[in-house]
Formats: C-alpha cells, sequence, structure tokens
C-alpha cells in the first residue's frame, strides 16, 4: 500500500478518512473492551435464539413443590412464587429484551435518520421545526414519556417498541443532522452538485456513508437503554403483558416476595447489568477503533509501542 | 566531518543553533518511520535562515524537534541539537521551558488552533509572560508590555485590542499576536514554520517585512520554514533544502538561487512558474517524494534524477562541504572517482 | 460574433456600462452585472433587535466575457468574491440580479432539472485536490459516476482507462481510494472527472493550491495541454500571480466585489494601471533574491474590507496611496482604455508608479542556466 505517510503530522492521528483498513483491524484485535462487549453480545444474542435449547425448563413450567426456593441442582437460581425456574425465565427473558430493543433501536435511527438528514440538509427554517420538536421529545424522562404514550396506545409488545423507539429517535435525529451539517461542509458535496447529481443521489451515495459510523457506536449505546426502559415499564406493568419472563416483570415480582427469597431480584438484576455493561463497553470500544481522535492522545500510546 | 569554520584561537564563538546529524524516528502502526536523518546545518546569531523542499521532506518535523516539541510517537534518536551550546537533548523539563519562549520560540501556520478562543489576546499574553515571569510585575506593568508587544508588531490601537477575542482578529492580524507572543521575552531564535502559507500574497508580504523589521532592529536570527521559494528569496540569508529528511543543499541564498548545484534545489527552482516562462512546458520534477515507509538504498533522488549513475543507487552521499555551501550528492563528492561519479549536465535540469 | 462590441447592444441593463471588448473567436461565457447578496446570518434575537440588517455584498455587479479557447485568469485577494462569482455562475449560489448566459443561452433563470445539460457544458475544479473527491468511493467509481448522473448511453462513454490516460495516469490509480493518491494525482483524477464530460468551459478554483512546487508545475503542464488537444475554454481563480502569469490569456482583478482591471496579461502584468493591481503584482513573491532588494519596502498595507461594510466610493480608497477626497465620494466607473484593457480607477491616468515595470522584470537570472 503506498500511503503517504507525511512526516509533518503524525500518521497516528491522521484523519479518519486518510487510515488503511489493515489499521482497524489492527486496533480492533488489541482492545481488550471490544472483546468483552463482542462477547456479551454474542452471548445475549445465542441465548435469545437458542433459549428452548439451553434454558432446563419451560419458562411457565411450574414446579409446585418447589416454590420461591433457593439454588439447588434443580433448579440453579431457584424459583419463583409459582414454582417456575428462575433461570429459565431469565434466559427466555433474553428473547424479550431483544424482541423489543433490537427492533426499537432500529425504528428509532430510522427516523432518526430521515429527520436528522432533512434537518441538515435543507437547514432554515425545517432544521428548526425538527430541532423544537426533538427538543419537546427530550425535555421528558424517557421513562415518563415512554409510560404516558403507553397509557394511551395500551401495553403490547408492538406498542412497547414504538413507544421505546420514539424515546431514542431523537438521539439518533442530532448526531445525524450535526453529521449531515458536518459532512456538507466538504468540499466533495460542492463538486458532486456541480457534477449535476441529484438530492437523492447524493444523500444515498455521498453523505449517508460517512455518517453512518457513529450510528454504529451509538446502536449499541442505545441498546442496554432500551432494554432498561423496556424493563422498567415492565416494572411498572406496563410491558409486554404476562405471563411474558420479561426482566423487568421478575423484578417486579421477585420485589413482592424479597423478603422470602431474592434471589429473582439477584437473577433479573445480574442480567440487566452484565448486558448494559456489555454494550456500552461495545460501544466505547467502537468509538476508540472507528476514531481514535476521541479517544485522545492516552488512546493513540495505548495502542502505539512508545518511544524509547 | 568537515564542519563550518570554527575559530581556534581566542573564544570559540558558538553559533547560535547548531543542528548535528540529527535523527528523528516517529513509531507508528506502520512500522518505524525515519523522518529526519543526518540533518546538520547552523543558524548564526542575528541571522535569517530558510528551510525549503516539498511537503513530507521533514521541515515541520525539524522545526519541532528543535525545541523537543515532537508528537508522542515521535523521538530523538539521534544526533544533537545544540541552542548556545547546550544539546537539548539532555534538558530537565524546567530549563527545556526556559528554553521555549525565552531563548528560542515559535510560530505555527494556523494561528486560530495555536489560540484558546475563551480568553481575550490580553488574558493569554499575560498569562504567557508569567510562564517566565521575572519578578513579581503588577498586572498594570504585564498589560503596559503586553500592549507594547502588540504594537510593535504593527496591531493598530493595541490598547484596546488587547481585550479582544481570538475569533475578532483577521487572519494577518492572528499572525501578527502569534508573532508579539513569540517575541514576549524576546528570544534570540524565532521558528517561523510556515506562518505566511495561510494568507494572502499582501499580506504574506506585511508578515515578512514584519519579520525581517524584527530581525533588524532586536537581532533576533529566524528559522523560516517554507515551501515557497520567493517566500524564502525574499528575506532568507542562507537556505537550507531538504529532501526525504535529509539535508540535502545549504548555503547563501543568492549562490543558492542563481547556481543551484543538487540536482533537486535546480529542479525545485525550474519547477516555479513565471510570466517569463509563457508558452514554455515547466519542468515538473518526474516522480514523487519517497514514503518514508519505503526509502530507497542510495540517494533519497536518485529515482527521480536526471544524473544519477549506479553509486547514487548503491549507497548515499555524504552532506560534504563545497566551497562555502554543503551540499549531499556525488557530483561534488572529489573523493569520489571522477568515472564514476554523475556529472552536472549544464542545462538539462535547469529553467 | 464580431470582435468589435463597443457601444454594442448587448448593455441593456443599466449602468453595467463595462463590456469585455473580446479581441477575436466568439464569446463563449458573458457574465454581465452579476449580484451575489448574502443576508447576514444571524440569531432570532439580532434579527428581532433590528441592530444588523447587513447584507454581504459577496459580488457586485461584475460584467465580463470569456472568449472560447482562452484563459481568463480571476485574480484577487481572499474576501474579493472570486470563488463566490465562479460558484454563481455555476449555479451552485443563487445570484441576486445580472446574467449568465453560456453560448448566449441564460442560466441564472434556469431552473434545478434544467440546469444538468448546461452542467455538461460548464464544470468546475475545487479547490482542495482531497475533499473535492468523495472519500468513499475509488477512482474508477468517480470518473464513471459523472456519465452515470447524465445517463449517457454507453458508446458515448470514455472508458476510466482512456480518462486515466487523458491526464497522464496509469491505469493502476483507478483501483484506489482518494486518500491513497497524492496531491498531484488527487488533482488530476478531478480534472479527468470533470473532463469526462467533454465541457466546453472548465472554471478552475486554485488549482494548484496546496500542491508542491513540483507538482502544481506539473498540473499547470496538463491544463495548457488538455487546452491545447481538447479547446478548453477556462477561468482560472486563483491568489498566485506566478499562476497567472504563466498561463493566463487575459486577467481580471477583482477587489471586494467588483472588477477593478481586465486587459491582456501583458498589459496587466507589465504595465499595471490600478494602483491595486499594482499592489498586488508587487507583494507576488518571486523566487529572486536579486529582484527583492527593497522590494518589502513598499508593501500594500491595511487588509481587505468586509463585503458586510464596504467602504464608499472607490473601495480601495483606504489602502490606496494615491487616493484623495474624489476616491472617497465617487464610485469610479470602469473605463475603456482600448486594447482591451479596462480599468476602475479615478486617477489611473495621472500615477506613476515609476519602476513598476521593473518589479517584474526577469533580470540577472541569466546566469542560472
Amino acid at each position: 500500500m503506498t500511503t503517504l505517510l507525511d512526516p509533518g503530522s503524525p500518521p497516528v492521528v491522521a484523519d479518519r478518512q486518510r487510515r488503511p483498513r489493515s489499521v482497524l483491524l489492527y486496533r480492533a484485535r488489541h482492545s481488550p473492551t471490544l472483546m468483552i462487549g463482542v462477547s456479551v453480545t454474542l452471548g445475549l444474542v445465542l441465548t435469545a435464539v437458542l433459549a428452548p435449547v439451553v434454558s432446563p425448563y419451560q419458562p411457565d413450567h411450574q414446579d409446585l413443590y418447589n416454590i420461591l426456593s433457593g439454588f439447588s441442582s434443580k433448579h440453579l437460581l431457584g424459583t419463583d412464587e409459582l414454582g417456575r425456574d428462575l433461570l429459565s425465565r431469565v434466559i427466555y427473558g433474553a428473547r424479550i429484551a431483544m424482541a423489543v430493543a433490537v427492533p426499537a433501536v432500529l425504528l428509532a435511527m430510522a427516523a432518526g435518520l430521515i429527520i436528522g438528514l432533512i434537518a441538515g440538509y435543507f437547514g432554515g427554517g425545517t432544521d428548526q421545526v425538527a430541532i423544537v420538536g426533538m427538543d419537546a421529545v427530550q425535555a421528558f424522562p424517557a421513562v415518563i414519556l415512554a409510560l404516558a404514550l403507553l397509557a394511551v396506545l395500551g401495553p403490547s409488545l408492538r406498542n412497547v417498541v414504538i413507544v421505546i423507539a420514539v424515546a431514542l429517535a431523537p438521539g439518533y435525529a442530532r448526531v445525524v443532522r450535526a453529521m449531515t451539517l458536518a459532512a456538507k461542509q466538504n468540499q466533495y458535496v460542492e463538486a458532486e452538485l456541480s457534477l449535476g447529481v441529484s438530492t437523492t443521489r447524493l444523500t444515498a451515495y455521498h453523505l449517508l456513508p460517512n455518517i453512518a459510523p457513529p450510528l454504529f457506536i451509538l446502536i449499541a449505546m442505545d441498546m442496554p437503554s432500551a432494554i432498561a426502559i423496556e424493563a422498567g415499564l415492565a416494572f411498572l406493568g406496563l410491558g409486554v403483558p404476562p405471563p411474558s419472563p420479561d426482566w423487568g416483570a421478575l423484578l417486579a415480582d421477585g420485589f413482592t416476595y424479597v423478603l422470602i427469597s431474592p434471589w429473582a431480584i439477584l437473577a433479573a438484576s445480574l442480567a440487566l447489568i452484565v448486558v448494559t455493561v456489555g454494550f456500552t463497553m461495545l460501544g466505547e470500544a467502537l468509538r476508540d477503533v472507528l476514531d481514535p481522535k476521541l479517544s485522545g492522545v492516552r488512546g493513540v500510546s495505548r495502542l502505539m509501542p512508545r518511544a524509547r | 566531518m568537515t564542519g563550518p569554520p570554527v575559530s581556534i584561537e581566542g573564544p570559540v564563538t558558538v553559533p547560535l543553533l547548531r543542528v548535528e546529524d540529527l535523527e528523528v524516528v516517529y513509531y507508528t502502526e506502520a512500522g518505524a518511520l525515519p523522518a529526519l536523518s543526518d540533518v546538520s546545518f547552523e543558524v548564526g546569531r542575528g541571522e535569517i535562515v530558510g528551510v525549503v523542499g516539498e511537503s513530507g521532506c521533514g521541515k515541520s518535523t525539524l522545526g519541532a524537534a528543535l525545541l523537543r516539541l515532537l508528537p508522542p510517537n515521535g523521538a530523538l534518536a539521534g544526533g544533537h541539537v545544540f541552542v548556545e551550546g547546550r544539546d537539548v537533548a539532555g534538558l530537565s523539563r524546567g530549563e527545556l521551558r526556559s528554553l521555549r519562549g525565552r531563548t528560542v520560540s515559535m510560530v505555527f501556520q494556523d494561528p486560530l488552533t495555536s489560540l484558546n478562543p475563551t480568553f481575550t489576546i490580553g488574558q493569554q499574553m499575560i498569562a504567557a509572560q508569567r510562564a517566565h515571569a521575572r519578578d513579581h510585575e503588577s498586572k498594570s506593568e504585564l498589560r503596559r508590555r503586553v500592549a507594547e508587544a502588540l504594537t510593535r508588531v504593527g496591531i493598530p490601537d493595541a490598547a484596546q485590542r488587547i481585550d479582544s477575542h481570538p475569533h475578532e482578529f483577521s487572519g494577518g492580524m492572528r499572525q501578527r499576536v502569534m508573532i508579539a507572543i513569540a517575541l514576549l521575552h524576546e528570544p534570540s531564535l524565532l521558528i517561523a514554520d510556515e506562518i505566511t502559507s495561510a494568507l494572502d500574497v499582501t499580506l504574506e508580504a506585511q508578515i515578512l517585512k514584519l519579520l525581517a523589521e524584527i530581525n533588524q532592529t532586536h537581532g533576533t536570527a529566524i528559522l523560516l520554514i517554507s515551501h515557497n521559494l520567493g517566500v524564502i528569496a525574499e528575506v532568507c540569508k542562507r537556505v537550507v533544502v531538504m529532501y526525504a529528511g535529509r539535508t540535502v543543499e545549504e548555503g547563501d541564498v543568492m549562490s543558492i538561487f542563481d547556481d543551484p548545484l543538487h540536482p533537486y534545489t535546480r529542479a525545485l527552482l525550474a519547477a516555479v512558474p513565471s510570466r517569463e516562462q509563457r508558452g514554455v512546458v515547466l519542468a515538473a520534477i518526474p516522480g514523487r517524494v519517497p514514503s518514508l515507509l519505503a526509502l530507497p538504498v542510495g540517494c533519497k533522488f536518485a529515482d527521480r534524477c536526471n544524473h544519477a549513475r549506479d553509486v547514487c543507487r548503491e549507497r548515499e552521499p555524504a552532506f560534504l562541504a563545497h566551497g562555502e555551501r554543503r551540499i549531499r550528492c556525488f557530483i561534488y563528492d572529489d573523493g569520489l572517482a571522477r568515472a564514476d561519479r554523475p556529472v552536472a549536465t549544464p542545462g538539462t535540469v535547469a529553467p | 460574433m464580431t470582435p468589435a462590441q463597443h457601444g454594442d447592444p448587448v448593455t441593456t441593463d443599466q449602468q453595467s456600462g463595462a463590456v469585455t471588448p473580446a479581441r477575436q473567436g466568439d464569446v463563449l461565457l458573458r457574465v454581465r452585472d452579476v449580484r451575489t447578496y448574502f443576508r447576514d446570518r444571524q440569531g432570532i434575537i439580532a434579527r428581532l433587535s433590528r441592530r444588523h440588517t447587513g447584507q454581504v455584498q459577496a459580488v457586485d455587479g461584475v460584467s465580463f466575457d470569456v472568449v472560447r479557447g482562452e484563459t481568463l485568469g480571476l485574480v484577487g485577494e481572499s474576501g474579493s468574491g472570486k470563488s463566490t462569482l465562479a460558484r454563481t455562475i455555476l449555479g451552485l449560489i443563487p445570484a441576486t440580479s445580472g446574467s449568465v448566459t453560456l453560448d448566449g443561452r441564460e442560466v441564472l433563470t434556469l431552473r434545478r432539472r434544467q440546469w444538468r445539460p448546461v452542467r455538461r457544458r460548464m464544470q468546475m475544479i475545487f479547490q482542495d485536490p482531497h475533499s473535492s473527491l468523495s472519500p468513499r468511493f475509488r477512482v474508477s467509481f468517480l470518473l464513471n459516476e459523472p456519465y452515470v448522473v447524465h445517463h449517457v448511453p454507453q458508446q458515448e462513454r470514455s472508458t476510466v482507462d482512456e480518462l486515466l490516460e487523458m491526464v497522464g495516469l496509469s491505469d493502476e490509480q483507478a483501483d484506489k481510494y482518494p486518500h491513497e493518491l497524492s496531491g498531484g494525482q488527487a488533482r488530476r483524477v478531478s480534472i479527468a472527472r470533470a473532463l469526462a464530460l467533454h465541457p466546453d468551459l472548465l472554471l478552475a478554483d486554485e488549482p494548484t493550491a496546496g500542491l508542491d512546487v513540483s507538482a502544481a508545475a506539473s498540473i499547470l503542464n496538463l491544463m495548457k495541454d488538455l487546452a491545447r488537444r481538447l479547446g478548453l475554454t477556462y477561468v482560472l481563480i486563483t491568489h498566485d500571480l506566478n499562476v497567472v502569469g504563466y498561463c493566463a490569456d487575459r486577467i481580471a482583478v477583482m477587489y471586494v466585489g467588483q472588477l477593478v482591471e481586465l486587459g491582456p496579461a501583458e498589459l496587466i502584468l507589465g504595465r499595471p494601471k490600478h494602483p491595486y493591481t499594482h499592489a498586488l503584482l508587487s507583494c507576488a513573491p518571486v523566487p529572486d533574491p536579486h529582484l527583492n532588494q527593497g522590494h518589502l519596502d513598499n508593501v500594500l498595507g491595511g487588509e481587505i474590507p468586509s463585503p458586510h461594510d464596504p467602504p464608499s466610493g472607490c473601495r480601495f480608497h483606504p489602502r490606496c496611496a494615491y487616493a484623495d477626497g474624489l476616491c472617497e465620494e465617487q464610485v469610479p466607473e470602469l473605463e475603456e482604455l482600448g486594447g482591451g484593457e479596462l480599468v476602475a480607477c479615478h486617477h489611473w491616468r495621472h500615477i506613476d508608479f515609476d519602476d513598476a515595470a521593473a518589479v517584474l522584470q526577469p533580470q540577472a537570472r541569466s546566469g542560472t542556466t
């Protein structure tokens, strides 16, 4: 590869666009955070997909001889008040978490992408309307907003997804808008326009690819938010309707019997914590790998053999 | 080593800046890059010396290396930088601090990124003064000195402008502010790294005039780094030509521009477009500066040089004295058998 | 079209007066009294308080012709409005008023879709060699894009290799991304892209900016060569007077949105009439230390004023050594001097830049060769 490295400016902090692909791989391979993040994410996906295989019981199988039991060889995490195996419920809970979080985040991203592109590209009045709209949505705490909307729409899996998407969309719209504004400043946008390309082609071919990378980071960071909002709604009884083994519902049920058996709370909390930390690490690692500038000189020196 | 003439009798005159076989390496993901190697030159007191070369020749690295301002992955890997006879590599943090600013100061191409946008020019200049405050001077005293410094670099109404923020100054004025800051402690040497490159010809001329005036009235020596041969010709007394991280020719500005000896220097001069060359095909140098990742073995310019012989590709010529000048080229290497030497055929490279 | 246009009926626009005499050949691009004003960018509070209700007059009544096959150099400091003018001509920035005709066809009134066929005939090369290429596509994609965008039938397209060859690049470059190219190579790709549609007119905004001396030289050689081979017409926008001196046939000098002098390159460079042109020329650094003796003594002071609030009368008067009360009050008209030269200065007849001609005169360089 004949990348001309200009010694005047150190190549490490070179422009994002000027980075050979191999450097990305190098950074990825040397980032333990990324490894942990990827493992947890993969673990969650596998657990959700393989739930029937890996879980010892059906989530609604009732072992009425063992109600609210602690851990035993039969029930590794104990049982709930109906004698259902908690481990199985946590495992099946991963399915619900994914079933809500993935479509909700994708929907939020799609909506944010459209709003952000339009606002950033056209600017002016359109932009101001979009900004005010986003501010209005973001003025409410996500859970409160979701609660209010759910109260109107009624709880169901579909509505939970929609509600979470609404709460998360402004974040995407903001990032996309800012990125569009920045990308528009690039001279190639003017060059393409002077060539005669249409707005659609300009957006699809020349703006989107440059906006996309930070969105991956945002997706990773938003997955735990979506799961947490969903669990919060379920905890309040507005989530996916029972008897689905939802983590939030597990927490709520466990809360009732916390003095008799804390296992349910422990199991569901642990699941939430691991998933949240995992996704956050994935997001942060992605950020470092995709954009070393954000991680500062510290990040550079960590990845670089030091001089002398 | 045929160094520059040093008087043996009496007190040895120590040049203000003396760079000897300087080597700088950048450690990168792609490997260690030899950004500078075998760089040698001197700057005498009160002298204006220009450093020229294409981008990627190590000009800016050189400026940063002189003050040990290299980025974290860069390191001085060999050679010496003597400022007033003291080796910069051996200085402690405190000594380095007093060296930067007091003895040697630096101005960069982009003044906007060198100034803090949230503070006024006055605040920043007072802070810069405090960093080296001699004794406890009152604030009004410091302000007065700042205003004086701004007036000195030709900023009108300095006493009022002192409370303006950087964005309230135009590009040319910001560059003047940077020069004023650099001159606060009356350094002996000012390193100016492409300071006029972002400016229009008129502002460029104004800044160059200012540099010439500073040099004359305060005797400040200036190391002017520029890719623009016109700029160098305008104010410098001596020139150092760099190529691929090496010094290739050094000498008096008149003789270098009148009679460039190194094929690279000749080619550079020949490539400048001018009115006199209308209708003539410009003599562009074929190829490009070699990547630091894949430097050729012998002379780094051999691949682009139309005098290159076998010897040029086998080993690298040394930086040798040739009359009043120093040149890194086998054409002028008397230690080499005449038959092996490439010959400068007059008229083949020159415009 | 006949060469002489003195008193031609073209000047229906009032007070645009300035008609550029096209010496020979036909006029490809005609620019008449073009104005490009921007509204000041202000926040809501500032707008409500109405403290500034300003306009930025980036281009303020510029008229000139570009003759087929010539190279017109457009020079001036940054802030003179030369880049805005180019973008206005190309329809990238809406003009406030005026007329631009390409081969006799008005383009400023065109709607978005109608621009397309015009764009095929008029292309622009933008300043930064790297950032004017979309970063995520290979050279081959970028070179094909003009054809895709304009739905050019397959048999009328040049191949990527042909385009690369035309600008002196090898076919290996086709698979590279812009960041893998050197500045000079990226510049060549931009040129190839602009030429893919066989335009008549190429506007080049600082084509040598950001390039090393040598790369710049080879780009200029290429541009000259292409002009000869393809019969191209250039509008060359630059602040580098060496570049203009080397390749422009005629030179137009702009100052704060207006033309101050226009004429054949030889005349403008040899005997400038306008004090601003003279000042620009004497500031230009020349790589010859002999010529620079005392060169910096009469450097043009001050800075170019903001087009937001241009000076009264002659816009150059605050910086002009020859200005008097008249210059302060009255705007000088562009005056025809014959020989295709136009100048907007009240006093050009009486100004003698004594050794002005000596400034760019070659001397003592003969020993170099």
